[in-house]
């Protein structure tokens, strides 16, 4: 079962919210401790304590380049119960312009309960639930905790659901396209707890007409309509934008940056009980989340639907397109679920899949003006499949198609390295691994090293980001965005993309949470922003001296080389990610100085 | 140790474990005793007293069902399957502490052990991925979990790293030691974790954890057994009682600690002063106004402890974790410092014109 709870027998069954103070009571509470961590850290912000790298700082100090996306944050811990708690933030000036309030995006990290291995894995371990900080809110009452039962119940229009039964107890499947489920668009007051910390997170995004300089600012705390602290906010706006992120081993390389499982175009309306024009909507606010995050090449996903009914998918396809475009995605090269294998009727029959791939080449090639137009195969095929596939690819690759599949050690290469030309490897980042496919001409990324899941943010700003770079991969591609309801089976399975202690073999896999009104961020999808910019920064770094080096003097030169000496001893699995970031900020500017002499 | 010492030790603190014990008789945990010479790698487990006790042999089988599901992890490839007419094969672990680490010792007998040590030359015989899967939990709530891959008649062992490295995390692959030998009755597998890997774990007071080991027998198409729950359901593993050391253990274990972590940072600070100060490479400014005093500061504190870390005494330790952790991760403390540093600098736009 889960029963659904309406708000005011929540409200008295789980004594959580504070109550709400009396009408005559305007005394000014108590001001409360403020402490500066960093946004992005392994170390978890929990509500009972503070963190080893908290600091009793009033200022919260950040860099940013033009253009860029960058998070601070910071802990309240009130010495007294703060009912409706506001917070906001004011333009932040420098001497040579503002950066508008409205660039800066206050958000409440909600700490709820998830899976016992939460923080760190994306295998489900339902047998233990822990306390763990996750989404991104602006109203904190969209999800309830109860934290005797240790369960998370989640505002569905006026009513609280329980999203925290085991499979057992489901009576349904939790249809994420069209229930009524809403953060609040703006930062909405907050009821704080006496001795409970409460994370604020806090992105600035700069605009990129921002001359450099530094901007000075606040984060003010109001209560009752009177200002009870503040937080300074100081952002260094750099000289410079950061340039799309290239590969590491070879600066003219994309370092494409895509994700699984970010189209509901696919979706049947009249099997969700909605309408195209609602998934488009829904389309048109995923494309917007992932262009902020740094996603340079979504899959065109409806391509794979060709085979089922060719007329109706190329003109999802290019609806799909139209709206990455508008997004502002690149689409060189194309990245698509095309299939290049034979689909259970085509078997028997090569020239059926010879023609569907003929089509399919044609309706893709009507969206672009380029060869670079990739189409995929089976996943993790074992050797019986691989043997199908290579047929069939060589078909594909007579029309110029490229071929990107998931691989695996001891298997793809050996039998089909000579047609792949994107292995999606399966497992943590390898550099013996990409200097094999490379030794082909093939682009390299992974998945499942490690999967979405996870809530720590580190993890993905390390593994999608610097570490991955350094081992010299060509491609961020992991699986996946979010936990889609399966489009027949979603009703018979009971999922639920909310509910992490359903059981089976994995956690839900959410960067975010899909809702009608837009995608629900989550600190693990803020630590993957963070990683490309990571890529970003030592893009610009290397573009930086190679311009050095081809146009400076020798101190210009001998600069440029250091920078690129140190950029390589910086190791991506284990560097302080914070003190890299920095280092190679330090190091453009170096260079850029050296260049001015 | 005579091997009644131990059993006494053993059922003591079997008996202290129980009366405390709230969950079911299954649940109970497996006692961790404080062993002053434990034995270090296979042979000479299967010479000392320790594999006379009973160990944990507590293993079931891998439900097929869920094993099959096990398909879907991209990261690791198992052999899962199971022939009904294969026999039960016995799986026992036993592990002990001191202040130099914690030891794990698995013996998994395996009657077709010479069969399966014969076929080895073929790269692609089952033998070649027998495999265990240790799990462990430092702690019950909020500890990082870890997992490491042992095939124990290849002399593998792969880690994966399901926390990031950072001053509280760090990957076991750089400490462990794993050594595997074929016994007349199967195969011995002895694992090694120094306190160094886990130092704010160091169970001065005693301590539970969780532990797991999952065996998977594909040359003999055995399937899987556990000996606490599936992979990576940490809530379902076994859990293990550290037996709290004495106050002459606690005492030993403290200085051995404190005094790698001091060897580790006066190892860390003599390179960071090299390549810091260095006016070609490094930054003379930050390291003089900012590291230099830092490093300055740890030293003194050391010192002050006495010249000699093997002469440090009880009265004038300092807390293990708190200090141990500012040794141990120097290296992490010279990042925060620079990023800390550079910050400052951005700040002060004026000094970069």
């Amino acid at each position: 079962m889960n029963p659904t709870i309406k708000p005011l027998s929540l409200h008295l069954a789980l004594s959580l919210a504070v109550a709400p103070p009396g009408a005559a009571d305007t005394r000014t509470p108590e001001k409360p401790d403020l402490y500066a961590v960093p946004a992005l850290s392994s170390i978890p912000r929990m509500p009972d304590r503070i963190p080893s790298d908290a600091v009793t700082d009033r200022t919260l100090r950040m860099t940013a380049a033009k253009g860029e996306y960058e998070p601070v944050s910071f802990l309240i811990h009130p010495r007294s119960d703060l009912p409706k708690l506001e917070m906001k933030a004011t333009a932040l000036t420098g001497q040579s312009g503002t950066i508008p309030a409205e660039e800066i995006d206050i958000k409440l990290v909600k700490v709820w309960y998830q899976a016992g291995t939460g923080w760190y894995s994306y295998f489900a371990d339902t047998a233990r639930r822990e306390l763990i900080p996750e989404l991104l809110l602006n109203d904190d009452s969209l999800i309830r905790v109860d934290h005797e039962k240790k369960e998370n119940y989640l505002r569905v229009g006026k009513e609280y659901r329980s999203i925290s039964y085991p499979a057992s107890e489901a009576t349904e499947g939790f249809n994420y396209l069209v229930e009524p489920v809403a953060d609040s668009e703006t930062l909405q007051p907050v009821n704080l707890k006496a001795g409970q910390n409460q994370q604020v997170w806090i992105t600035v995004r700069v605009p990129k007409e921002t001359p450099e300089g530094v901007y000075q600012g606040e984060v003010q705390l109001w209560h009752n309509g009177k200002a009870l602290d503040a937080v300074k906010l100081l952002v260094r706006v750099l000289p410079f934008e950061l340039p799309d992120p290239k590969t590491y081993y070879n600066l003219e390389n994309d370092y494409l940056v895509t994700l699984y499982s970010t189209s509901v175009l696919t979706y049947k309306p009249e099997l969700f009980g909605t309408t195209a024009k609602a998934l488009e909507s829904i389309q048109t606010k995923i494309f917007e989340n992932l262009r902020k995050h740094n996603i340079s090449h979504p899959r065109l996903s409806t391509a794979g639907m060709y085979a089922i009914n060719a007329p109706e998918t190329v003109a999802l396809m290019k609806r799909e397109f139209a709206l990455m475009k508008a997004a502002g995605f690149s689409t060189k090269p194309l990245i698509t679920d095309g299939w290049s294998y034979p689909k259970p009727n085509e078997m028997d029959n090569p020239e059926r899949t010879h023609q569907r791939i003929d089509g399919l080449d044609t309706a893709l090639r009507e969206l672009v003006d380029h060869d670079d137009i990739y189409v995929s195969s089976w996943d993790e095929a074992g050797p019986d499949r691989i043997r199908i596939m290579r047929e069939v690819q060589e078909y594909t690759a007579k029309h110029g198609l490229k071929l990107w599949m998931t691989t695996h050690k001891e298997r793809h290469f050996e039998m089909a390295g000579y047609l792949i030309d994107f292995a999606n490897h399966g497992g943590f980042a390898d550099r013996e691994n990409v200097r094999q496919w490379h030794t082909v001409g093939a682009k390299v990324g992974s998945y499942a090293g490690p999967h979405t899941g996870p809530e720590n943010p580190d993890v993905f700003r390390r593994w999608e980001g610097f570490a991955r770079y350094k081992e010299n991969y060509d491609a961020s591609f992991n699986y996946k965005y979010f936990s889609q309801l399966h489009s027949t089976l979603w009703k018979k399975n009971k999922q639920n993309v909310w509910n992490d202690f359903a059981g089976g073999t994995f956690r839900q896999f959410n960067l975010v949470y899909p809702t009608p009104a837009g995608m629900i961020d989550t600190i693990a999808w803020e630590g993957f922003r963070e990683g490309i910019d990571d890529v970003r920064y030592a893009t610009k770094l290397k573009q930086e001296a190679e311009r050095a080096i081809r146009e400076g003097d020798v101190d210009a030169r001998l600069a440029a080389k250091k920078a690129l000496m140190k950029l390589e001893l910086m190791d991506g699995r284990t560097a302080d990610l914070n003190h890299v970031r920095q280092e190679m900020i330090e190091s453009i500017l170096g260079i850029r100085a050296a260049m001015k002499k | 140790m005579k091997l009644s010492i131990i059993l006494l030790s053993i059922g003591l603190w079997a008996a202290a474990i129980s009366a405390r014990a709230v969950t079911p008789a299954a649940e109970i945990p497996q006692p961790c005793l404080f062993i002053d010479n434990a034995p270090q790698g296979v042979f000479a487990w299967e010479q000392s007293d320790l594999v006379r006790t009973p160990g944990n042999s507590r293993f079931v089988d891998y439900a097929s069902g869920s094993a099959e599901t096990l398909v879907l992890d991209a990261t690791v490839e198992r052999s899962v399957s199971r022939d009904a007419e294969a026999n039960p094969r016995r799986t026992t672990v036993w592990t002990v502490w001191n202040e130099r680490g914690w030891y794990i010792y698995i013996r998994a007998e395996e009657p077709l052990v010479q069969n399966l040590l014969d076929t080895l030359v073929d790269p692609k015989s089952p033998g070649r991925s027998e495999m265990y899967e240790v799990f462990f939990t430092p702690g019950l709530h909020e500890v990082p979990y870890y997992q490491m891959m042992i095939y124990p008649y290849v002399e593998k062992v792969s880690h994966v790293d399901w926390g990031m490295p950072h001053r509280n995390y760090r990957s076991l692959s750089s400490y462990v030691k794993v050594e595997s030998q074929p016994l007349k009755v199967g195969v011995g597998t002895f694992i090694f974790v120094p306190w160094e890997a886990l130092y704010e774990r160091l169970p001065l007071e005693g301590a539970t954890w969780r532990l797991s080991v999952i065996r998977w027998m594909p040359f003999a198409k055995a399937g899987g057994v556990t000996m606490g729950g599936q992979v990576h359901e940490t809530g379902r593993f076994c859990l293990l009682e550290f037996q709290p050391p004495t106050p002459e253990q606690k005492l030993r274990a403290r200085q051995r600690l404190l005094r790698s972590a001091w060897f580790s940072f006066q190892a860390e600070a003599k390179a960071a002063e090299t390549s810091w100060s260095d006016a070609k490479v490094g930054d003379p400014l930050f390291f003089e106004n900012v590291l230099e005093p830092e490093i300055e500061k740890q030293r003194a504190f050391g010192l002050n402890l006495g010249e000699d870390p093997y002469q440090w005494k009880a009265d004038t330790l300092p807390d293990v974790t708190a200090t141990a952790s500012e040794w141990f991760e120097f290296r992490y403390k010279i990042s925060e410092l620079r990023t800390a540093y550079l910050l400052d600098k951005r700040m002060s736009i004026d000094g970069e014109k």
